[in-house]
């Protein structure tokens, strides 16, 4: 009733705010959105956020496209790789017809190219200061090589040390003036000198890959041709251990952030992560490659490693995982033999049979360049969005989700199966022996045959 | 140990005197014979040690307490060898320096470990060993200042001594450098964090009290009171019987504030000032005689109170048989229900609420008619409003019985069904009528179905079917609770609704139901290129668990059916296991619901929550880790932990 009486006197309210509280200032400004983060105001946090994150996964093998760039120039096929520890944009390559490359990988062009060396070149390392890398060869010499800061490499070598037997690999110590050779014997060289100061020998197999501990710079593990990994420290005149293992170890890579971890690369396609305080058993088993796995290199954040493949794919695995989080296949690469990480973490480059090095991003829907920030926390939360639900079927099948050569997924669908009937074989022995017969040996001790003290 | 060594001392010290003399050695022996037990250590050592020497005096000496066994006699041969030892084999050499390797790597290596955890379970790695922000080269620092006149070299002298200057040649100054080396940045940081911790804690204090400060709980601030009251009494006897002027003293202080509390009008009952001298009143005639006037006048004034009471609920019976009988005039009942109110809230403190809101309700409805009137013309509502009086007059004849729960029903009832018809008559004049009549009948106890279906009819069947059962109720019950509950077979009587519902039931049922089958094995099995044998058995699998999970559900109540199928399409997109690192379910969902996204949370939340693993800079050399920098720093404070124990042993 009372309102009826008012209605001569009838007035309207309306809102009225200071634009300033929601006009932009400029045209470029943000859209000013009010937010309140009281949670009872948003009930459905947890499903937009899941919607989000499956958004962000879509979106992330959306834009996997890995790989940059082939550097393309070898006439022969890669036999090698390094890095230097100064240079990012500087890399090198050798081949099995004896030149080496150096590319500038901001230009991806090649800037100079020498042939070293008669025949293969087999190893290839930069010196610790970064202007000079040495090389060594089928002839049986060890040269080294200067290179500019522009990367122009002398086409003399600065100093050539000939030998009576071929090297086949090559590494430098990361402090001294000291570098490491294997073949016949495992030598170690330092400054001038024309012998080696160091020679080691343990049986008589020849001796194939070499690597530095990058931490504990006076370590080095090597892997022979009787398929053992020996270690060994420059400041001893013995080996400390030799670990034989069922098949051949390819190549080593050190943790460069935790002292006592290598990760071996081995012909029965696994990867193996050990512990040097206890070679009886691998600290992990790196699984999923078809073929052998020819190549290992760490990222300098060592949380992470790339391996190449005799199966024609690299792959990226977490230290920790004992699965691949990702794998890199292009139709026209064969078999991968050399890969790097850089310095930097952001790429890796791939050598392979067919001539060509390879340029991929160590993470394949990341956004190169320099991001705005709020491109930054937009990935960021992007990506602690996709951790958290990254259980939830639905993401989980999107963000695994590879498309394979036929050759990889049927192969792989094979070992599976191989591995399942091996199983089911050892539990039926199990079962039908007596107790104890035929013991559980878990799966990270049963490459190890012997280890040699 | 202690004791050998003594032995050992004593040993010496026999030797010697064994050398001077046969003599001494009673008087050794004799001591030694007040201790058992060296005895017979004595005898040994000196088979040991004295036997190529002095073999005679040896055994002249335990002569009187030992006998002489035949081993005493012998000789030891000393090992002596004039060749040298053999040098070890090339092979066990190697043997020997790798085991040395081995452990010396082993204990070298051991020591990163704690490095190596740490980096693991960082939740967060930077790895930028750049600085950060501006760096000052030689070339482009200052020159150092140098003082020249007199003033100014007074001043160097007493200031330039500061210890936090910043010498030429040097990054940083000598304050700085002690303040560096006094704490490291993990001690700050956790000094910090404990500071931080300790304010919040006094923030949280702070904030507490305002709070209880706020509190505007009757019942709280008579608990407080009564605390309070308790320990002045107390307070008061403790100084009646220490501290007579004191004492005194206090009750003036009590008279004064007595007085000032009079002059306003606070006096009565409840305040502060008559607690204070009811408790008073013990010591004090005084006091005592004001409160007893003060009682005297409440209970005159209540007197007063029930006997107006009494008036008023006359006259409510005689306003409710008018509404009854009349009241179509709006305003009068306005009137009356004013009045209602005003008794029910001298009268029943307790109904007041839920009648209140009945009231309310009728208010509403009266002025809505009333516009509603304006607006058509004729007066389609006035049976409703009949109804509506009807309802409030058994409410008030009823509210001495009914529990104050059903009130409340009714009116929050009759409200919906007030504005359901309200809503009616709007759209059409006639239909209205026949429901008003309807709702009057039922007051009157009699039934008659085919009206009550029209009514069920209407689409807001349930909202005016339920007010209706309740008033029937009411009239029937007066007295009685239990029959106010209503089963559903009365409230649906000529509905079937719970035989609809049992039909409804079991078609759902069956259609979940999965069917048992009835092929002979083979049958539908056919080989091809694209039989697929491992899918089928699976499926099969699958039906016959579905089926044992048919069998073991319980039966749950027969008027409930939960629907199985509900949830299938979420379940499908969660996690059906407990991901990896987490034990529980509990913990796994803590760990998801947790948002992060920006509006969700405060934008310093979102930082902190979705910080990146690991942090690279572009274009940045990412070096190994460098062992002087962990290992040696670690041992600088390793030495300097020494040294400072080692001081304070000397203290």
């Amino acid at each position: 009733m009372a309102t009826v009486v008012r209605k001569k006197d009838f007035s309207l309210k309306v809102l009225s705010r200071n634009p300033e509280n929601y006009r932009r200032e400029t045209k470029l400004d943000i859209h000013k959105a009010p937010q309140n983060p009281e949670s009872y105001l948003h009930p459905f946090a947890i499903e937009r956020e899941y919607q989000r994150a499956l958004n962000a996964t879509k979106l992330e093998r959306v834009f996997a496209k890995p790989f940059l760039c082939g550097l393309e120039g070898h006439r022969d096929n890669i036999e090698c790789l390094a890095k230097f520890p100064t240079r990012l944009s500087h890399v090198l390559s050798a081949a099995s017809d004896g030149e080496i490359r150096l590319w500038d990988l901001s230009t991806k062009k090649c800037i100079s190219n020498v042939v070293a060396h008669d025949g293969l070149v087999r190893g290839m390392c930069a010196h610790r200061s970064g202007n000079f890398f040495l090389s060594c060869g089928q002839d049986a010499n060890v040269k080294f090589w200067a290179c500019s800061e522009e990367g122009h490499v002398t086409q003399e070598p600065v100093r050539t040390i000939l030998n009576k037997h071929v090297y086949q690999s090559i590494d430098h110590h990361e402090k001294d003036d000291t570098f490491v050779t294997c073949g016949q014997s495992l030598d170690v060289w330092a400054g001038d000198r024309a012998q080696p100061y160091q020679s080691y020998t343990w049986g008589l197999d020849s001796m194939h890959y070499v690597k530095f501990n990058r931490i504990e710079t006076h370590l080095l593990a090597v892997a022979a041709d009787d398929r053992s990994i020996m270690l060994y420290d420059i400041r001893g005149g013995a080996g400390v251990q030799k670990l034989v293992m069922r098949m051949k170890t390819n190549a080593i890579s050190w943790n460069p952030m935790q002292a006592y971890i290598f990760t071996a690369a081995c012909d029965d396609y696994n990867l193996y992560t050990y512990d040097i305080r206890n070679l009886a058993m691998a600290a992990n088993k790196h699984e999923d490659h078809i073929a052998a796995v020819m190549d290992v290199d760490y990222a300098p954040t060592g949380k992470e490693f790339a391996t190449a493949g005799y199966d024609r794919a690299v792959r990226i695995f977490n230290a920790v995982e004992g699965h691949s989080r990702d794998v890199y296949t292009t139709k026209r690469m064969q078999r991968v033999n050399h890969i790097l990480w850089s310095m930097d973490n952001k790429y890796i480059l791939s050598g392979s049979d067919e001539m060509n090095v390879r340029l991929w991003k160590s993470k394949a829907a990341e956004k190169l360049g320099v991001l705005k920030p709020r491109e930054k926390t937009a990935f960021n939360t992007a990506e602690t969005l996709k951790r958290t639900f990254k259980d939830h079927p639905e993401i989980k099948r999107i963000s695994r989700h590879r498309h394979l050569p036929k050759l990889i997924f049927s192969q792989r669908k094979e070992l599976r199966e191989i591995k399942e009937a091996q199983k089911r074989k050892e539990s039926n022995r199990r079962f039908h022996s007596k107790p104890g017969a035929v013991p559980f040996q878990p799966e990270r001790k049963k490459q190890i045959v012997e280890l040699k003290d | 140990m202690a004791d050998d060594t003594n032995s050992m001392d004593e040993d010496e010290l026999e030797e010697e005197e064994a050398i001077d003399g046969v003599a001494h050695q009673k008087l050794i022996n004799s001591l030694f014979a007040l201790d058992g037990k060296k005895k017979k250590k004595q005898s040994v050592t000196l088979r040991t040690s004295n036997i190529s020497n002095n073999l005679d005096m040896a055994i002249h000496a335990s002569r009187d307490t030992l006998k002489i066994h035949p081993q005493d006699l012998k000789l030891k041969q000393k090992h002596v060898s004039a060749q040298l030892q053999k040098p070890l084999s090339a092979l066990e050499m190697e043997k020997t320096k790798r085991k040395l390797a081995r452990e010396t790597v082993h204990s070298e290596m051991t020591k990163w470990e704690p490095v190596v955890n740490e980096i693991r379970s960082a939740t967060q790695t930077a790895f930028s060993n750049r600085p950060h922000g501006l760096q000052m080269f030689q070339s482009m620092q200052p020159k150092s200042f140098t003082p020249r006149t007199p003033l100014e070299q007074e001043i160097y002298a007493a200031l330039g001594k500061d210890e936090s200057l910043v010498k030429q040649n040097q990054a940083l100054s000598v304050a700085e450098t002690k303040a560096l080396k006094a704490m490291s940045v993990k001690e700050a940081l956790a000094r910090r964090a404990e500071l931080m911790k300790h304010h919040t804690l006094l923030s949280r204090m702070e904030l507490k009290a305002k709070r209880q400060k706020k509190i505007k709980s009757k019942r709280y601030r008579k608990v407080l009171q009564k605390e309070r009251v308790a320990a002045e009494k107390k307070e008061l006897e403790h100084l009646r019987q220490n501290d007579p002027d004191a004492f005194l003293q206090k009750i003036e202080l009590m008279e004064k504030n007595r007085m000032e509390e009079r002059l306003t009008l606070k006096h009565k009952g409840g305040g502060k000032f008559s607690r204070l001298h009811k408790a008073y009143s013990k010591f004090d005639d005084k006091s005592r005689d004001a409160i007893q006037a003060m009682l005297e006048k409440s209970k005159e004034l209540t007197k007063k109170l029930e006997s107006l009471c009494d008036e008023e609920e006359e006259e409510e019976e005689e306003v409710n048989i008018v509404k009854t009988v009349e009241s179509t005039k709006t305003s009068d009942s306005f009137i009356d229900d004013q009045m209602v109110d005003s008794i029910i809230k001298g009268k029943f403190g307790q109904l007041k609420t839920s009648t209140n809101m009945w009231l309310n309700s009728t208010n509403q409805f009266q002025t809505a008619s009333t516009s509603n009137s304006n607006a058509d013309g004729k007066n389609p509502d006035i049976g409703t409003c009949h109804s509506v009086n009807t309802h409030t007059s058994s409410i008030d004849t009823y509210t001495d019985s009914l529990p104050l729960k059903v009130t409340e029903n009714l009116s929050a009832n009759s409200e919906q069904s007030l504005t359901a018809p309200d809503k009616k008559s709007q759209e059409t004049s006639e239909k209205p009528k026949s429901s008003d009549v309807n709702v009057i009948k039922k007051t009157s106890v009699s039934k008659k179905q085919d009206k009550k279906k029209k009514m069920c009819n209407e689409s807001n069947k349930a909202d005016i079917s339920k007010p209706v059962v309740f008033l029937e109720s009411a009239d029937q019950l007066t007295v009685n609770e239990d029959e106010l509950k209503v089963t559903m077979e009365e409230l649906f009587e000529d509905e079937d609704v719970v035989e609809e519902f049992s039909k409804e039931k079991a078609e759902m049922e069956n259609k979940n139901v999965v069917k048992h089958e009835s092929k002979l094995p083979g049958w539908g099995s056919w080989a091809g290129p694209d039989y697929k044998h491992i899918q089928e058995k699976r499926s099969k699998k699958r039906s016959q668990a579905k089926l044992k999970d048919q069998k073991v559900k319980k039966p749950y109540a027969p008027y409930v059916w939960i629907n199985p199928n509900k949830d299938q399409g979420i379940r499908k997109l969660l996690p059906k296991s407990v991901p990896f690192p987490f034990s529980s379910v509990r913990q796994y969902e803590l760990s998801v619901s947790q948002p992060v996204s920006r509006g969700l949370v405060p934008e310093t939340a979102t930082k902190l929550l979705t910080k990146p693993e690991v942090v690279t800079k572009l274009g940045h050399i990412i070096k190994p880790l460098n062992k002087e920098e962990y290992m040696s720093r670690k041992e600088d404070i390793d030495m300097e932990e020494i040294k400072t124990k080692s001081t304070e042993f000397r203290k």
